[in-house]
């Protein structure tokens, strides 16, 4: 057998501690959908060119098809299925209450993916992952965007069935909550 | 093996297990394509003896399942490429049923559970997928209600159903309910085995019954239908929950990497991997077809990467794109063929067709050419499918558009029995005609009798974007003589194109495939293109395609098929361009100018209510003030600079069956750059009875931006051997940043209509609309596609030669 060395990453995915025994070069896309299988963040170029497979590594979102495993060790990955908790956690912070775990239990959504929701933003849904995350990391940094941010923190996103304009609609109507 | 259980299951025992179908084992996630809710059908008593029979669209029972908890179950034969078609369907049938469409659940393109309506196709799911199961709705409601009748000895109209529970208006201490009817022992167990009128096939099947469903022009005020329902897999999407066909997984499943030329035609000669990858990765190799198959999809694609490969390759043969056009002008056409002929136009426009008068104020003929390159289908994720072999049966998972044929197509290229394949349905990304999906399955199902393992294709971007099935290029040229009262004499149109059934729109021929191609099947010559959709009402006019032989015959990246409302696009750029052509030299306002020459009031009425609501002041183009912003009728966009040149434009069409459709595109034009900013879009939208207004306009908005990318940005780059246009760099697609500041959609409502099919109709009209507002604002005519920074900055340097 002459693999490529596995070695053990660890990595906290959607507030789970993991540690798989991978190909530390693999991309994290295979680690999150074969290893982990976590399959929410999708195979869309492996080129970092559309988005959809987008995670939130350290709060910020990365193309998971171009970011070798090792690179996520002793990181925070989340998923669109962690945003619930994220959000929770982050109103916990904000409320000073003692006890978010950040687990995944059940909780309400995340604003963003109620606006998405709301305006119906998402045909196939195939590439939402790249949009949703994207969203989510802007508004973190920046909780009123203007059109021109919201451009640049969507650019290179791709969407075939072309909803970029409710992406967009579903960042204002946060923005304006 | 666990995961073939749900093929093995009869229908009867599906319907008996209730609960979600599941595809599943320990470890494993759940895979649901279908479901029905929780309980134990009724529809027991049809079970087939054959364990793999069809389902037979002639039995209620095929189309249609209730439960004792309260749930309805719908096998529908089309499927939801993500414009929420199944939402429709429940508010369709919630009214003939007369039950809440929260109870209604819609399963899909399963070729064992669903009668074959044609899959996604045309536009019709609505149109005319919904009204079989409508009758239905309506027979099972009939069935119900009669036996209540004869049990209550009341007459049949005294009844009233609401979501279900049934009231009688002359016995108001009796109550009863469908569930209830279900769970008791009244109803005879062979209830749902009656037999329905079949007629038609394919997207026109339909079956009715002694009941007639209730006209939707008749349903009450408080129906479901017209009502913006929910979509639910919307919340699925953003939550993770929603599972499509590349989360599909099968215990023991070997992953599959395609191996494509470098080179159109090629054929591999030595396939070798590098030593330290044989233990891992092994190559299927047949004929022309190759694949790479392991255990680990990343060490697959690692091995795809290091293969060592020779290949046999042709002659060069493809013309480049820079030559397309030249090509298409040049290749003798195999087959022409007159789509409308009014009048004799030839005659009319060499002077002989007009009354003598009419000939003493006819105009010179006007004559344009427009140009449409190939475009890539470019779904968002490349093809992915799962297929495994049971040494009987081959099941196939697969995003295709019509599970019914490409079941066909499996049975083709593997020499099948039909009864022995069963294509099931999982969404995939979203696809508008002929994608790459067809493929994939038929390589999957290849690859697992090959191997008689489970097998994943899941092809690479490359695989995608460069071997998908493409949107033919096209050369129109357009014809008129105009009188001196500025109306239309006569019209000429024809058009040099690549046939859009090289590859045919559903995957029920192998030989049209990549794989059933490397296998040594021939293709037959497919001829294929359209002509204008509209309802100007011309005396004298003929419009005629020809079709010119592909570069390559089989095997080739640049095949073509179909993509959103087929030719419409490439047709309508030309057919709506030259109007406003007209409308320009003869000194009128484009809509005024369409207006006049419209035969059909409703048609008239669209543009009407377009031009109303879009603000459309009249007047001829070019815009005199297109330096200013203020001279279009709304602004939001502040754009830096004295560059910009604004102007607004129209284009009108008909799609299919009469849904009708009319836009209009405000913009700026840099002409330092050459880059276009779309400002607002407004949409006019006729597609008969609206039934779900939100979702219609959500369908409608993907149509119009799909467009709009095509438009600005999508070109095939290929030279004489290869297509170059390959990733999301070399292919690009409209982003974020290029959306215009607003989408404005005007749905005109028919109540007293039937629903007309609206997936495609508002895709048709956009690229004149966009090259009619550039002409507008720059007083320059691009007849070229994709208007690029670099096209429309080269028109606008030569025309100031």
């Amino acid at each position: 057998m002459s693999r490529t060395a596995s070695s053990t990453v660890s990595v906290v995915v959607d507030g789970l501690l993991y540690t798989p025994e991978v190909d530390p070069s693999m991309p994290l896309l295979y680690t999150l959908r074969n290893t982990l299988r976590l399959r929410n963040p999708r195979f869309g170029c492996g080129l970092g060119q559309c988005g959809a497979c987008t995670v939130l590594v350290e709060g910020r979102p990365v193309r998971s098809c171009q970011l070798p495993t090792a690179a996520v060790d002793g990181q925070d990955v989340v998923t669109i299925a962690g945003l619930p908790a994220r959000w929770q956690a982050q109103l916990a912070k904000a409320s000073d209450e003692p006890g978010s775990t950040g687990t995944t239990q059940h909780q309400s959504l995340h604003p963003l993916q109620q606006a998405f929701i709301d305006q119906m933003a998402a045909q196939c849904g195939y590439c939402i992952n790249g949009w949703l995350m994207s969203a989510v990391a802007l508004l973190e940094e920046n909780p009123m965007p203007d059109r021109d941010a919201i451009n640049q923190a969507f650019a290179g996103l791709k969407c075939r069935c072309a909803m970029q304009m409710r992406f967009r609609a579903a960042v204002e109507q946060v923005a304006a909550s | 093996m666990s995961a073939l259980l749900h093929a093995n299951l009869t229908r009867r025992k599906f319907l008996l297990g209730g609960g979600r179908f599941l595809v599943a084992a320990a470890g494993f996630p759940v895979l649901s394509c279908t479901a029905t809710p929780s309980g134990v059908s009724t529809t027991v008593a049809i079970a087939s003896n054959n364990k793999f029979n069809d389902p037979d669209p002639a039995v209620l029972g095929t189309w249609i399942a209730l439960d004792a908890a309260g749930h309805v179950t719908v096998y529908f034969g089309k499927v939801d490429v993500g414009q929420g078609l199944d939402t429709a369907i429940r508010q369709l049938v919630a009214d003939q049923l007369s039950v809440h469409p929260r109870r209604i659940q819609v399963v899909m393109g399963d070729t064992a559970l669903t009668p074959d309506q044609g899959g996604a196709s045309s536009a019709s799911g609505v149109e005319m997928g919904s009204v079989p199961l409508m009758n239905v709705a309506a027979e099972v409601k009939h069935i119900l209600l009669s036996h209540i009748a004869q049990h209550w000895q009341c007459p049949l109209s005294s009844l009233r159903v609401q979501d279900g529970e049934i009231f009688c208006d002359t016995l108001p201490s009796q109550r009863s309910s469908y569930w209830t009817l279900i769970a008791s022992d009244a109803l005879d167990q062979h209830w749902l085995a009656h037999m329905l009128e079949v007629s038609g096939q394919g997207n026109n099947l339909n079956v009715t019954g002694q009941a007639t469903a209730v006209p939707l022009a008749a349903l009450s005020a408080d129906s479901w239908t017209g009502q913006s329902l929910a979509r639910d897999d919307i919340q699925q999407k953003v939550t993770g929950e929603f599972v499509m066909i590349d989360q599909v997984s099968l215990p023991d499943m070997l992953h599959a990497r395609v191996i494509r030329p470098q080179v159109a035609g090629a054929i591999p000669l030595t396939l070798v991997l590098p030593d330290d990858m044989i233990n891992d990765v092994f190559i299927v190799r047949r004929s022309a077809f190759a694949a790479l198959l392991g255990e680990d999809e990343w060490r697959v694609i690692m091995a795809s990467r290091a293969l060592q490969q020779t290949w046999q390759e042709p002659a060069p043969v493809f013309p480049g794109n820079s030559s397309l056009y030249d090509y298409l002008r040049n290749t003798p056409a195999r087959m022409q063929r007159v789509a409308l002929d009014q009048g004799a136009v030839d005659d009319v426009l060499a002077g002989a067709g007009l009354s003598a008068a009419d000939l003493a104020e006819a105009g010179p003929v006007l004559q344009a050419e427009y140009e449409w390159p190939l475009q890539s289908h470019a779904s968002l994720g490349p093809a992915c499918a799962v297929a495994v072999w049971d040494g009987q049966r081959m099941t196939v998972w697969s995003a295709t558009q019509k599970p019914h044929q490409l079941r066909v197509g499996v049975a083709d290229l593997l020499a099948l029995e039909l009864v022995k394949v069963h294509v099931i349905w999982v969404p995939g990304a979203g696809s508008y005609g002929r994608n790459d999906a067809d493929d994939a399955g038929l390589e999957a199902a290849f690859l697992a009798r090959e191997t008689g393992r489970a097998v994943r294709v899941q092809y690479q971007r490359a695989d995608a974007t460069g071997w998908d099935p493409k949107s033919p290029a096209a050369v129109m040229r357009v014809s008129a003589r105009l009188l001196a009262d500025g109306s239309i004499a006569a019209m000429d149109w024809s058009a040099l194109a690549l046939s859009a059934h090289d590859a045919r729109p559903s995957g029920a021929q192998a030989s049209d495939s990549l794989i059933g191609q490397q296998l040594g099947l021939e293709r037959p010559d497919t001829n294929n293109f359209s002509a204008p959709q509209d309802a100007y009402d011309l005396a004298n006019r003929r419009s005629q395609w020809a079709v010119v032989p592909p570069p390559l015959r089989h095997m080739s990246p640049l095949r073509t098929s179909h993509l959103r409302d087929p030719q419409g696009p490439q047709v309508t750029f030309s057919s709506e361009c030259f109007m406003d052509e007209l409308a320009f030299v003869s000194g009128q306002d484009p809509i005024a100018f369409r207006l006049r020459h419209l035969g059909d009031e409703r048609d008239a009425q669209l543009l009407r209510a377009l031009a109303t609501g879009s603000a459309w002041s009249s007047r001829p183009s070019p815009n005199p003030h297109a330096d200013l912003r203020t001279s279009l009728p709304v602004t939001y966009s502040r754009l830096p600079g004295d560059n910009w040149r604004y102007g607004r434009g129209v284009a009108y069409c008909r799609r299919g069956r009469q849904t009708r459709v009319a836009v209009v595109c405000e913009l700026a034009v840099d002409i330092q750059t050459g880059r276009i900013k779309l400002l607002r879009l407004v949409v006019a939208h006729d597609c008969g009875r609206v039934i779900n207004p939100d979702g219609l306009r959500q369908t409608i908005e993907g149509a119009v931006m799909q467009a709009c990318s095509r438009t600005l940005f999508e070109q095939v780059a290929f030279d004489d051997r290869s297509v170059l246009s390959t990733d999301w760099f070399s292919y690009p697609i409209l982003e974020m940043a290029s959306a215009p500041d607003q989408l404005l959609v005007l749905l005109l409502d028919r109540p007293d209509m039937p629903p007309l099919g609206a997936g495609e109709a508002a895709h048709k009209p956009v690229a004149a609309a966009i090259g009619n507002a550039v002409f507008d604002a720059t007083s320059v005519r691009i007849r070229q596609i994709p208007l690029r920074p670099q096209v429309v900055l080269d028109a606008l340097n030569r025309a100031q030669l």
